[in-house]
């Protein structure tokens, strides 16, 4: 009979990393879907709703790919302590649904029996099948559903097939805790841990008639850091896996050997294979693509087409966004864009500058980077999607390897070329938290975009136009790139040598089967991950932008000469205080003004000098920037935009720590600021006495 | 189930692409070991290599895995069984 009740059926949806659950997850949620972060770790939460077959509500909860309970890396505790129920803020599902992946029964089973024995009902979803067909498997499914006491509902996840089926798997209100896999657990050591749940539960540690195995999940030999668990809990845990270990030595180990034996035979029985062991389709493009020349030969394309890119595809929108918020060049007109509007209807004034200084030029300076973020978004889902993103973390492990980072590094760099915020997001995957920690503090080093404006604005300084050619520039400008990747890598080596002492894990990597990409799910995914930096980076750059509008408001000048006003405004004022700083670097107190905006966010500089110069000229001098900054001198007469003082800027924005998003990322996905801070102090304190040297140096030279 | 410890072994980095071993015993960190095991290269688990050029891919439990030189170096395997 249907169950009518208000409450939502809770279901999880778990499955190893590339089994298809999340097209799975959006085939059955649609667009009901919420995303947001668990408490104390920054892992997606994704939770969608669809309705049974009674129309009854059902909740679904995505759950981070993972290969087992044995928890090694945060999106893998996630995981775990949502199906033990043990994560806050979320309801402890009724249900499972296991996704597995037809063609690779044997792997993806081994988490099914895990799941099959905390005691929910579970479904098992055997999606792709149609790779299964392709590599001429047969699959009894009858036979399947029968050995683990399951429901088993053939799908395939990416043209929506099965899914009536699951549907109404999903809807029975008959599916009971399945009891179909032998009993792997050897007598004595379920004997030692029904004893030790008891203990445990009195002490509040594990729920009453928790999982028997919860213990071993929450504190395994396999995860050193134990996530999320409590000191207290950890020693009760300690005392009792002790005490197991004493009694039956080497006993999990002998578990994984058995569900692996379970595994094979229940394979021997349900799955039929071709009688002859032929190359597939993946072997053949892995003899190229993971070859020792061919390899890195088709490596590096990827790579030089995926930059070339970000950049030039990026070049069009960007214009465009510019053009409409602050106005400026759009398919061959001139228009005034948002700001220009704002002008128009409103009177002069504090609020107008607010809104237009302030407010639009900040959101701007943000939203102008979001092409090449979803540029870069899009081509880091199509090489995940393909397959190809695993062979070239595999091909990196090695290369990274030397300076003490792993493979799975690779992904987190790459995307901060682009922006740290995603990219310092993109390191939860990394199962060493020391590989993690080094990967984090480091990925700020990659040029990320926010600095090309500001490359920009210096390189054609740095030599008179008439000596510059354009491949000059463009040589430069990669010199500074090549600057920032050397020092990504001196770093990671040095930390791994000094600061943070602890075993790496060398890398372990399934490779997927090739596949075309799913270009929705895709499109999916860049626009969830674009709206989470366009939401992060937003508030603070916005909020910043009106401070620093402010700073270079107020206090008003008694004059109101514009020149006088950026000199007695708070900012001119800390300008001039810090000045003895930025002096030794080549700089005047206006460059200091600039750098200190440029704390927050790098391109803050460009505007900020921008304003600075704009105030002190009065609005009717129209000369652009770059011009005003080449004409500029000291007060002996010196230009300040000289090549010396040009190409240290250039070294200190390349190194120096500027960014509040990053810093704010970072303090979250390390858990405190202290990793922050240390990050702050080394990427600013290179880049400053680097400034200083190339400066000294260079004027004592010339 | 215990292997007698006089019988020939490699280290399953030193095995040629296109053989098949067997897995005889994992070295080294009990919490690499156990990652290993869980990855299908348990003991007495069938493997085959794919690819020793530079890169080492193997086929455990029907699937391709990518693992590092010195991981691979510490997988004691037997020769190549047929």
């Amino acid at each position: 009979m249907a169950v009518l009740s208000e409450t939502p059926l809770v279901y999880a949806l778990v499955g190893n990393p590339n089994c298809g659950k999340s097209t799975l997850f959006n085939a059955l949620t649609g667009l009901r879907q919420k995303v947001g972060n668990y408490p104390g770790v920054t892992v997606e939460k994704k939770v969608g709703e669809c309705y049974s077959q009674h129309g009854r509500r059902m909740t679904l909860i995505d759950l981070p790919g993972s290969y087992s309970l044995n928890a090694r890396s945060p999106d893998e505790s996630v995981m775990r302590d949502v199906l033990l129920g043990r994560a806050p803020g979320t309801a402890r599902p009724d249900r499972v649904v296991c996704v597995v992946d037809a063609s690779n029964l044997e792997r993806h089973l081994y988490l099914v029996t895990q799941i099959i024995e905390l005691g929910v009902p579970v479904i098992v979803a055997l999606n792709m099948v149609d790779l299964a067909v392709g590599k001429q498997l047969r699959l009894d499914v009858h036979r399947l559903s029968e050995r683990l006491g399951v429901p088993v509902v053939p799908t395939q996840a990416s043209i929506k097939k099965g899914l009536i089926d699951l549907k109404v798997a999903m809807s029975r209100d008959d599916l009971t805790p399945p009891h179909g896999l032998p009993d792997l657990l050897p007598v004595p050591v379920r004997g030692g841990l029904l004893r030790s749940r008891e203990t445990l539960s009195q002490k509040g540690v594990v729920r009453e008639g928790a999982p028997l195995l919860e213990p071993l999940y929450l504190l395994s030999s396999h995860d050193p850091t134990h996530y999320g668990i409590s000191d207290e809990a950890r020693s009760e845990l300690q005392a009792v896996r002790e005490q197991l270990e004493r009694e039956v030595p080497g006993w999990e180990d002998r578990l994984v050997a058995a569900r692996y034996d379970a595994i094979g035979a229940l394979c021997e029985e349900v799955v039929r294979r071709p009688d002859a062991q032929q190359l597939s389709l993946t072997d053949r493009l892995d003899a190229i693509l993971l070859h020792r020349v061919w390899g890195w030969t088709a490596l590096l394309t990827v790579l030089t087409v995926i930059f070339t890119l970000i950049f030039k595809v990026a070049e069009a929108p960007m214009g465009w966004i510019e053009a409409v918020l602050s106005g400026g060049e759009l398919w061959g007109r001139e228009v005034g864009g948002l700001a220009g509007w704002v002008t128009g209807v409103m009177p002069d004034g504090d609020l107008r500058s607010l809104i237009i200084d302030g407010a639009i030029a900040g959101v701007a300076g943000v939203l102008v980077f979001l092409p090449q973020i979803l540029i870069l978004f899009f081509f880091i889902g199509l090489l995940e999607d393909t397959g190809y993103m695993a062979r070239l973390a595999f091909m990196m492990d090695r290369l990274m390897g030397r300076v003490g980072l792993n493979g799975k590094s690779f992904l987190p760099i790459l995307s901060s070329y682009a922006c740290a915020v995603p990219g310092v997001m993109a390191t939860r995957t990394i199962d060493s938290p020391k590989d993690r920690l080094i990967t984090i503090m480091v990925a700020p080093l990659a040029s990320c975009s926010a600095r090309l404006p500001v490359y920009a604005l210096l390189i054609p300084l740095l030599f008179p136009p008439a000596l510059m050619p354009a491949w000059g520039k463009a040589l430069i400008l990669l010199g500074l790139y090549a600057m920032g990747t050397l020092g990504a890598f001196f770093f990671a080596w040095l930390f791994n040598r000094t600061l943070m002492k602890g075993v790496s894990t060398p890398l372990i990597l399934e490779l997927p089967t090739y596949k075309a990409p799913a270009l929705a799910g895709i499109m999916r995914q860049m626009a969830d991950r674009a709206w989470m930096f366009v939401r992060r980076a937003g508030t603070v750059i916005l909020g910043l932008s009106i401070v620093l509008w402010a700073a270079l408001t107020y206090p008003k000048s008694s004059d109101g000469a514009p020149s006088r006003q950026v000199e007695n405004s708070f900012a001119g004022r800390l300008g001039r205080v810090m000045e003895p700083l930025v002096r030794p670097m080549g700089g005047d107190w206006r460059v200091a003004i600039g750098l200190i905006g440029a704390q927050g966010a790098r391109e803050v500089f460009n505007s900020q000098l921008g304003v600075i110069y704009a105030v002190e000229a009065g609005a009717e001098d129209e000369t652009p920037l770059r011009d005003r900054l080449r004409a500029e001198k000291h007060p002996d007469g010196r230009p300040v935009y000289s090549l010396p003082f040009c190409l240290g800027l250039l070294v200190y924005f390349v190194f120096a720590m500027q960014c509040l998003s990053t810093v704010a990322i970072v303090r979250r996905e390390t858990g405190g600021w202290k990793w922050p801070l240390v990050q702050f102090a080394y990427m600013t304190g290179t880049g400053y006495l680097l400034a200083v040297l190339i400066y000294q140096l260079g004027t004592r030279l010339t | 189930m215990s292997f007698s410890s006089d019988q020939p072994s490699q280290a399953l980095r030193d095995a040629r692409a296109g053989d098949t071993v067997r897995v005889l015993r994992l070295e080294g960190q009990e919490a690499i070991c156990s990652k290993l095991r869980e990855m299908g290269f348990c003991e007495q688990a069938e493997v085959r290599i794919l690819n020793n050029s530079g890169t080492m891919v193997c086929s455990v439990c029907g699937s391709r895995v990518g693992l590092s030189r010195q991981l691979a170096g510490s997988i004691r395997v037997s020769a190549a069984v047929a």
